[in-house]
């Protein structure tokens, strides 16, 4: 029997929770979410049952199938060696082309969308060429690339010209060794190929490649007729070499993914005319050849064409020329101009509004199957999940007009019935959204998906406009291009569209650990319980802090140290990345590098600057509690703590109460909350802000916690917010510690709401009690709760909605909880694909009812 | 000092038959897979304090099991 909520009294009347579909009453707690699936098709049920999903947890594949591929490795080897001598930006176009060229083609049963990176679809490729570390890892794990003596001589090949070794030479030993155990700082791309891109898809559906490819020439041949200009000018002539290098790149880049494509179709061809016997089936793989023949060669002309070519241009730009996670774009906004054509018009490739939602589960299940192949330190820090695919829906058109649409309702109405742990989705909210799409963001949240994630649409368009100032050659975003767009991973707005975009990870993105960072501010920069070495700046001995204010500036310092040290191996990435690992493919695609002739990796005409700190709350939480117990209080001394500390509290349980009842963020507490506040603004994105990156403008924080808040806080001793050693952080980015938000969730919104300056975004975590979201008053509590968000100016906001009794069912029986998804922070997982250290976290954290009070507060009319 | 004496258990051992590599507690770097990350220490909570390998091959110590822990046991 499912459980129900209990009565409550609310303006002077009793209120009570019948769930909004009675026939849940018949359902136990336990195995809610095994019942809530419901594809669209019997053909998405199919797949969805075969899908190969690629889930890393702790480092590792959870499927045992699972294994890195050889091919890319080996021809983009193949086109390095036979390209000596030529341009690198020529290079990098002729490895893409020799991998496109020669790499086995996947076509798998039931599939309507295709296309595949890697020549298996149980395996994912590697990039030698990025980190050799990372591959090292691969040869020597359970799913080495084979032939294993190959894939290691091609490592070794590429050793001395990889971004590693080109990155390394800037650093001391010292530094690196900092960086790379990722317990104050995220290790930097050149060590681990980690990287994410906003693709200008738009060009692609609206011109197609063979119009790109006209362009280019026409650019040649200008650029041409300027050289022999007479009189010869040097300082303006020698600049088209290499504009001219840049557009023959893209030339060659883009015949060779025309190419790609259209062996796909003939491939979908070979098969129906020769090996399919199901009529249906053949006549459905002779329109998925015409497809494949026509994009994305030519502009789309229906909704079909706009899935297929959209799907082709990922697989380049996240997977086949570079790795790079993520799934950003605006794509409803992007897609309902094909929607209008098919569904509503007619006029080309007709289907229905049901059809649309099949086509956007088949594209959430090409998704699942998606592997990366990302280093270590990423298949352990997004468990339960492949990588983090997230893509943005909602939010307003010039003029905060709703830009909502049935093409919004489709995706959202595919992501409910097919219940997929990816890709997630992000709302954004704004008060001008239609409810009916409203409506749907609810059910997939009540549902459990932990997604759409909702941002605050004002807040992240007004951001693109002020970072647009800072454009380096002042062609930054207008006002209107600042309405489009989405998240580039899972917390910060970048501009989609044909220009603009975000195109490497130097914009954006990457770690720094306050949690880890509080607690070598009390061993004077030193790691004792980690790795034994010195991490930051001597700050000096803790003891000896007179005041408050000392404890303050030694964290300034070590936080200052550290971030310009992070954002110094960003740039210095990218600057390699612009001179041997240009993106020709991606620049023939961006409006501004084919008017410019300049690549993508170079090029950058939106700032948008942004670094993750992961753990704040730990950091902040124990600042307040040594304020109050040593400062203010002076119930115990510093000396007192630090041996408390490195006892790891044994001895000192009283103590450790005392610190651990200290006023906690989350909790709408005056005192706790003046000092975090002024933690954020002043330190986590005052000395960020100072920083200016290769973009020219400011870098501002985007507090998220992916799944670092387990690692980081398993590499980080005990700290004085009364947490053991090892435990995890705090899950958010400026959610409360698990279990210590007790005033309910209005509480956690007050708090929340007094950080407003110095931030870019900030991840808030948020459980929700099942039965009140399930019963007939679920959607007009949390609409009432998201408008009371919305005005209190909130950034960003998500839920799980998961019960502890089902969680605690699948940890006992994992093979029966297949479906049960949850909410980690930026991403959602399938629950028993999570280690149990991090099973325990989502167990442990608030599960958030509502009250009369809370009623009262959000004006909610029941 | 240290926080749970575990640390002065680890140390190097140049060509020790009893390598972190092979041992069960071990799981490797995030970043430089000749590094690792020893998870021994474990609270009765289920939280998992880590300390740095910083040779998988050449480091051991008394608590060292050959074997290999499943994903749902680490981090
Ligand atoms: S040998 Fe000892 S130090 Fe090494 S991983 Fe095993 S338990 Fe840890």
């Amino acid at each position: 029997m499912s459980t129900v909520a209990a009565s409550i009294k609310y303006n002077g009347k009793v209120v009570d929770f019948p769930l909004a579909n009675p026939a849940e009453n018949e359902i136990a707690d336990e195995v809610l979410h095994e019942n809530l699936a419901r594809p669209t098709t019997e053909r998405t049920k199919r797949l969805k049952a075969r899908c190969r999903w690629k889930h890393a947890a702790a480092g590792e594949f959870v499927d045992a199938e699972v294994r890195a591929g050889i091919e890319r490795m080996r021809y983009i080897t193949e086109a390095h060696k036979a390209s000596a001598g030529q341009p690198e930006v020529i290079r990098r176009a002729l490895g893409l082309a020799n991998i496109l060229n020669k790499s086995t083609l996947v076509l798998q049963q039931d599939e309507f969308i295709i296309g595949y990176h890697a020549e298996d679809p149980e395996m994912f490729p590697l990039y030698p060429e990025l980190a050799y570390m990372a591959v090292q890892d691969y040869l020597m794990s359970d799913y080495s690339p084979q032939p294993k003596d190959e894939a290691a001589e091609i490592n070794e090949y590429w050793k001395k010209y990889s971004m590693q070794a080109k990155g390394e030479r800037y650093f001391t030993q010292e530094e690196l060794l900092q960086m790379y155990q990722v317990s104050t700082m995220e290790a930097p791309g050149f060590a681990t190929g980690y990287n994410s891109i906003s693709p200008p898809y738009e060009t692609v559906l609206q011109d197609g490649l063979l119009k790109r490819i006209e362009s280019a020439k026409e650019k040649i041949e200008h650029a041409k007729k300027e050289m022999q200009k007479i009189p010869w000018n040097a300082t303006t002539g020698l600049d088209w070499i290499a504009r001219i290098d840049v557009w023959k790149a893209m030339i060659i880049a883009d015949e060779a993914v025309i190419n790609w494509a259209r062996r796909h179709a003939r491939l979908a061809k070979i098969v129906a005319e020769n090996f399919e016997t199901n009529p249906a089936r053949k006549e459905e793989l002779l329109e998925i050849a015409e497809i494949s023949q026509r994009v994305p060669a030519e502009p789309c002309k229906g909704l079909k064409d706009a899935f297929q070519s959209k799907w082709y241009t990922y697989l380049i730009c996240h997977a086949i020329d570079r790795y790079a996670s993520g799934y950003a774009q605006k794509e409803d906004e992007m897609l309902e101009p094909y929607y209008n054509i098919s569904v509503k018009e007619k006029s080309f490739q007709p289907m229905t509004h049901t059809d649309v939602v099949e086509m956007v589960e088949m594209e959430r299940l090409k998704i699942s199957e998606h592997g990366a192949g990302k280093s270590r330190a990423y298949r352990e820090i997004f468990p339960g999940s492949n990588d983090l695919f997230i893509l943005t829906i909602g939010g307003t058109k010039p003029g905060y007009v709703d830009a909502c649409s049935d093409m919004t309702d489709a995706i959202l109405e595919g992501a409910r019935n097919i219940r997929t742990t990816e890709p997630s989705i992000v709302f954004r909210w704004h008060p001008v959204g239609r409810e009916k799409t409203k409506r749907l963001v609810f059910e997939c949240i009540r549902d459990g998906l932990g997604y759409p994630s909702i941002k605050h649409d004002v807040i992240g368009t007004e951001q693109l406009k002020y970072y647009s100032q800072f454009s380096k050659n002042s062609n930054g975003a207008t006002d209107e291009e600042a309405h489009y767009w989405g998240l580039v991973l899972c917390m910060s707005p970048g501009v989609c569209g044909r220009r603009k975009t975000h195109k490497t990870r130097s914009e954006g993105g990457g770690s720094i650990f306050p949690a880890k960072m509080m607690e070598i501010v009390l061993a004077d920069g030193f790691d004792w319980s980690y790795s034994g070495m010195q991490l930051g700046p001597h700050t000096g001995d803790p003891t000896t802090f007179k005041t408050f204010e000392l404890l303050w500036e030694a964290f300034r310092t070590q936080y200052a140290y550290a971030i310009s040290k992070v954002i110094r191996a960003k740039d210095i990435m990218r600057y390699f990345e612009s001179k041997f690992l240009q993106m020709p493919f991606v620049s023939s695609i961006d409006d501004g590098c084919m008017e410019l002739g300049v690549d993508a990796m170079e090029l950058s005409e939106q700032p948008n600057g942004w670094h993750n700190p992961i753990t704040t709350v730990v950091a902040a939480n124990s600042l307040v509690a040594v304020k109050k117990l040593i400062y203010d209080e002076k119930k115990y001394t510093m000396a007192q703590l630090v041996t408390a500390l490195h006892a790891n509290w044994h001895g000192y349980e009283d103590m450790r109460q005392d610190f651990l009842n200290a006023p906690k963020w989350g909790n709408d507490d005056d005192y706790a909350d003046a000092i975090i506040k002024d933690f954020y603004e002043d330190i986590i994105g005052g000395e960020m802000a100072k920083i200016t990156n290769y973009s020219g403008g400011p870098v501002l924080p985007v507090g998220q916690a992916v799944g670092l808040y387990m690692e980081i806080g398993s590499r980080t001793g005990p700290t004085p917010d009364g947490r053991f050693g090892g435990d995890a952080g705090d899950d958010g980015g400026i959610s409360p510690y698990m279990g210590t938000d007790k005033k309910g969730p209005t509480a956690v919104l007050k708090s929340v709401s007094k950080v407003q300056k110095n931030q870019k975004a900030n991840l808030l975590n948020q459980r929700l009690s099942v039965p009140i979201m399930r019963s007939v008053h679920g959607f007009n509590i949390w609409k009432s709760y998201m408008d009371a968000w919305e005005q209190l100016n909130i950034d960003h906001v998500q839920f799980n909605c998961v019960s502890t009794a089902e969680m605690k069912a699948a940890q006992k029986e994992p093979e029966k909880h297949q479906d049960l998804i949850v909410r980690v922070s930026g991403f959602s997982a399938r629950f028993v694909d999570i280690p149990t250290y991090g099973q325990n976290t989502i167990i442990a954290r608030n599960e958030q009812a509502f009250g009369a009070d809370d009623l009262q507060y959000l004006n909610t009319q029941l | 000092m240290s926080a749970t004496g575990n640390e002065k258990m680890m140390h190097a051992e140049p060509g020790t038959k009893k390598p972190c590599q092979i041992c069960k507690w071990q799981i490797a770097d995030p970043t430089n897979p000749l590094r690792g990350q020893c998870t021994v220490n474990r609270n009765t909570l289920g939280g998992v304090w880590k300390r740095w390998v910083t040779d998988v091959n050449g480091m051991t110590c008394a608590k060292h099991e050959v074997g290999k822990l499943s994903f749902r046991e680490h981090v």
